[in-house]
């Protein structure tokens, strides 16, 4: 076994920091309220460092990356400036975490359809993608923070 | 014995305990004669989503579930409503087996509107609840609530405040809280708890 994961290993130390960052955005989801919504996403990263500058759906209003924390059952929410991206690593911005605090645009989105969403990287540029629109009362799946 | 198999079986001895630990954390609390019937709260009249005023003895003889959140919470105040909304379909005694309040930390911004298109956007009902700033100061003091305006970063605010749900059975007595990070399995104890008779 031990001979069998040493070629995995040696893989994973192929991306250095000087590496180019490979990412791909998976599961992108926006979820609306009247006032906005919130943005999730997953990111991996098969290359070098990178951070994540900027997030935004045009078609709705202002966004920034937040991160809600528990202390001692308080739920506090803060403004990331950026999020680090680290090489061969997975960022998760998920209910409860990390996510996407966006404004409400002139029209409001209707769940079940899709929205673009641009996410904006140092070193990788913009990325775009489409994510789904969920209503509030959506996937209901809580997060343990 | 070696030093090894005493090592190893000192570390079982601690698993065992964090085990009986944590069942009794789990399962114990979860047992309605663990519940305590403690009051809790103050009585309260504010204005529902609706626009009428609504006084707090309205939820005499119905057990309810009540969160503090606000409408421009985007992560988890919808996460919990919706959570709870689910629960109490799962819970399958239909929408009559618990009230889910939601009562505003926010009363600058939380209109009677906007907390009613906020709500319908849940697809079940829910009892929301907002006021003047110092009506609500009143009930989240008398509830324990902690909350507090904070800048958000980009001109407006948001308000951090104490998650948690809180259980309340049909005689109005405090029956303990869902936490936002507890699983549902335990949270759908609590829940049949308050609404088993």
């Amino acid at each position: 076994m031990r001979t069998l994961l040493a070629p995995f290993a040696a893989l994973s130390l192929v991306a250095c920091a000087t590496e180019p960052p490979s990412i791909t955005v998976t599961e992108p989801v926006v979820r609306i309220t009247p006032s906005g919504g919130a943005g999730y996403f997953t990111i991996t990263n098969a290359g070098g460092p990178d951070r994540l500058l900027r997030a935004e759906v045009p078609a709705m209003g202002p966004a920034m990356i937040h991160e809600t924390s528990m202390d001692g059952g308080i739920m506090r929410m803060r403004h990331v400036e950026a999020v680090d991206i680290p090489a061969d690593g997975t960022v998760r911005f998920e209910r409860g975490g990390k996510h996407v605090m966006i404004g409400a645009g002139a029209a409001p989105l209707k769940p079940g359809g899709t929205t673009e969403m641009r996410l904006t990287f140092e070193k990788a540029g913009v990325l775009r993608t489409d994510a789904r629109v969920e209503g509030a009362g959506g996937d209901s799946q809580g997060h343990a923070p | 014995m070696s030093l090894r198999t005493l090592r190893i079986s000192l570390w079982g001895l601690v698993a065992v305990a964090a085990l009986g630990l944590a069942a009794y954390f789990f399962l114990g609390r979860a047992t309605p004669t663990q519940i305590e019937a403690t009051p809790y709260g103050a009585p309260f009249v504010l204005t529902s989503s609706d626009g009428t005023r609504f006084d707090s003895a309205k939820l005499k003889g119905r057990p309810h579930a009540i969160f503090f959140g606000f409408t421009h919470c985007p992560d988890v105040c919808p996460t919990t409503l919706a959570r709870l909304a689910k629960l109490r379909k799962q819970l399958g005694k239909g929408d009559e087996a618990f009230d889910i309040v939601l009562i505003s930390v926010d009363p600058e911004r939380d209109t009677p509107a906007e907390l009613s298109t906020y709500v319908s956007m849940f697809n079940t009902p829910v009892v929301a609840l907002t006021g003047t700033t110092n009506e609500i100061a009143a009930v989240t003091k008398s509830f324990g609530i902690f909350a507090e305006k904070v800048p958000d970063g980009a001109g407006g605010y948001t308000v951090d405040h104490s998650s948690q749900v809180l259980l309340f059975d049909r005689a109005g007595n405090f029956a303990g809280t869902i936490a936002i990070d507890e699983t549902d399995p335990p949270a759908l104890q609590k829940l049949r708890n308050i609404t088993d008779f």
